[in-house]
């Protein structure tokens, strides 16, 4: 029996400690975009939709994942709960009003990963956000900054 | 029995256009991600203890509190974004489930600090006035009254014509946003202009009996009704403190209605028949509206504070002997504080207390008792607790109960026996979006 709750609590450190020292998520944008960083106040504008140019001037194009997907629960938390939205029911409480008030439409939804790495390839104004997904050349991670 | 039937077709095709969209948001979403298409049908229950309120039966219980809307948004060109929402309701002997353009637009955003919209635009009175028609976004079913009256949604929903809007980034402080608006609204065949005919014809007929004329009957004929100006700006702080916005906003408008009205009576022994047309016009200069929010984890915490300055001049003509102008000057004021936790992505608990009063130098509504009306017209109270379950991702219902001190949100008109001034609303309602 002692065995037994040994190997369950090893496997319960082993679960816990590579999912506290990874990144949940990395910032991705098209290998073309001048910036190596992003302000994490500047980031929650861009997915918020308050922030709709690079400092370049071109247009933002963000992209974000499905409601179930565990990365973009990380990242909301992470990047959006300053401004008040830490769970995905509250930015999803955002984007009704937004949407019903006629004052903006969320951003894109993609399914995975691989189809937000497709989409950010495809744009090159775009950025999302995946989870350890090895990145194509044409792709590199922002550094989110305070 | 033709215009049941014609609602119930009107209602079915609204669900249908739904349906039929729903199912290809999925397909629009393959070749254009920047199409949104969304959609809602609401049904409630409303039943008071007393008074009848927003012209529907509540006192008998009633079901006539239904709403649909399909919504559309679309962002053809970068900074360009066009969006537009149909909409429905039979509330009472509001709506009839006439499907109407609630609101359409285009906007231009040139720069995140400048951007352009317009058309037929929902007006931004304080916090929450741009989501009066949908429930799905709100924790309550009925919004606090003195700010988000439900009786004069007419005149505040929605105004056509433009105005500027945009996002300052403050570095440290924040960032800032604003929004200017400036238009007109139509308000010909609106539930609000059908009050406004009753009050201005039960205003008259105390004049005809002073006239000598008894046993006074009226109907009103005609109304009509306009703000050739309506105006409103804001600007919103959110300050570098997780979860809390500040905001200031102003608004306007000059809202005239016009009232045919015939009134049959007796001179003597003598029928008489007198036709009277009554025009009210109103200068709203200004309406001033401080808001705060705080959220942090479930808990959202708002305080708003409205205060208006309503200068009128009402003109009646037809009356046998000729009656001057008359001037009127009213300081309505609401405040109200709510508290809403959500425990569970699935359980929401709401509970606000909301003051309004019609005209802050007469809260007592002795004003009100002179013109032979109830003093309790001159104030509403209303403590409102609202429990709302998001079932699913596409279906939630809440259940509410509001205890009412106060008229001032009640028609005489809809309430011939009298109102009782402490009263009880219940509301449920369910809401199916997606």
């Amino acid at each position: 029996m002692q065995s037994i709750v040994a190997v369950l609590l090893a496997g319960l450190v082993l679960t816990a400690g590579p999912q506290a020292s990874t990144p949940s998520f990395q910032v991705i944008v098209s290998s073309a975009n001048p910036a190596t960083s992003i302000k994490r106040q500047d980031l929650a504008q861009i997915f918020l939709k308050k922030k709709s140019r690079w400092t370049d001037g071109k247009e933002v194009l963000p992209v974000d994942q499905t409601a179930r997907s565990a990365v973009r629960g990380a990242f909301t938390k992470a990047v959006l709960k300053a401004e008040g939205m830490g769970h995905l029911s509250d930015v999803e409480s955002f984007w009704l009003q937004q949407v019903y008030s006629g004052r903006g439409n969320p951003p894109p939804i993609k399914a995975s990963d691989a189809d937000v790495l497709a989409f950010v390839q495809a744009n090159p104004g775009a950025i999302g956000y995946v989870s350890t997904a090895t990145l194509p050349a044409s792709l590199k991670v922002l550094a989110v900054t305070e | 029995m033709r215009s049941m039937t014609t609602s119930v077709i009107r209602t079915a095709g609204l669900l249908g256009l739904a349906a039929a969209s729903a199912g290809r948001l999925a397909a629009a979403e393959d070749f254009n991600p920047n199409v949104t298409i969304r959609g809602f049908v609401s049904q409630g229950y409303l039943k008071t203890t007393d008074n009848n309120f927003i012209g529907v039966p509540t006192e008998e219980g009633s079901f006539a509190f239904t709403e649909a809307a399909l919504n559309f948004s679309a962002e053809p060109l970068p900074r360009l974004r066009v969006a537009a929402q149909l909409f429905g309701r039979d509330v009472g002997v509001q709506g009839n489930n006439r499907v109407v353009l609630d609101w359409a637009l285009g906007e231009y955003r040139a720069w995140d600090e400048l951007g352009f919209r317009v058309g037929r635009i929902k007006f931004p009175t304080g916090l929450y006035n741009t989501l009066s028609d949908a429930d799905v976004t709100r924790p309550e079913i009925f919004q606090p009254g003195g700010l988000y009256p439900p009786e004069r949604r007419d005149l505040t929903a929605a105004m056509q014509g433009g105005g500027v809007f945009g996002t300052f980034n403050l570095g440290g402080a924040g960032y800032l946003e604003y929004e200017g608006l400036y238009g007109t609204v139509n308000l010909d065949e609106t539930y609000l202009m059908s009050r406004v005919g009753q009050i201005s014809a039960a205003n008259i007929a105390p004049a005809l009996s002073a006239l000598h004329i008894s046993n006074v009957q009226y109907t009103v004929t005609e109304t009509s009704g306009s703000a050739k100006h309506i105006w409103g700006a804001h600007a919103e702080w959110h300050p570098p403190v997780s979860g809390l916005r500040l905001r200031l906003g102003f608004q306007g408008a000059n809202p005239v209605f016009s009232t045919y009205a015939v009134f049959n009576g007796f001179a003597g022994p003598a029928p008489v028949s007198v036709a009277v047309r009554t025009t009210s016009a109103f200068d709203i200069p200004y309406q001033v509206v401080y808001s705060g929010e705080y959220t942090r984890g479930g808990l959202r915490v708002t305080v708003e504070h409205a205060r208006q300055t309503t200068d009128g001049t009402t003109t009646v003509t037809g009356l046998p002997v000729p009656v001057p102008p008359s001037t009127s000057h009213a300081l309505p004021v609401s405040t109200y504080g709510q508290l809403a936790y959500r425990f569970t992505p699935h359980l929401l608990l709401s509970s606000y207390y909301s003051v309004y009063y019609p005209d802050r130098q007469d809260k007592e509504g002795a004003r009100l008792v002179r013109q032979g009306q109830p003093a309790s017209g001159a104030w509403l109270k209303d403590f409102a607790f609202t429990l709302r379950v998001d079932i699913n991702a596409h279906w939630l219902a809440k259940a509410e109960v509001h205890r009412f001190d106060g008229t001032a949100n009640l028609s005489l008109a809809e309430n011939p026996g009298g109102v009782e001034p402490e009263w009880t609303l219940f509301a449920v309602k369910t809401t199916l979006h997606f």
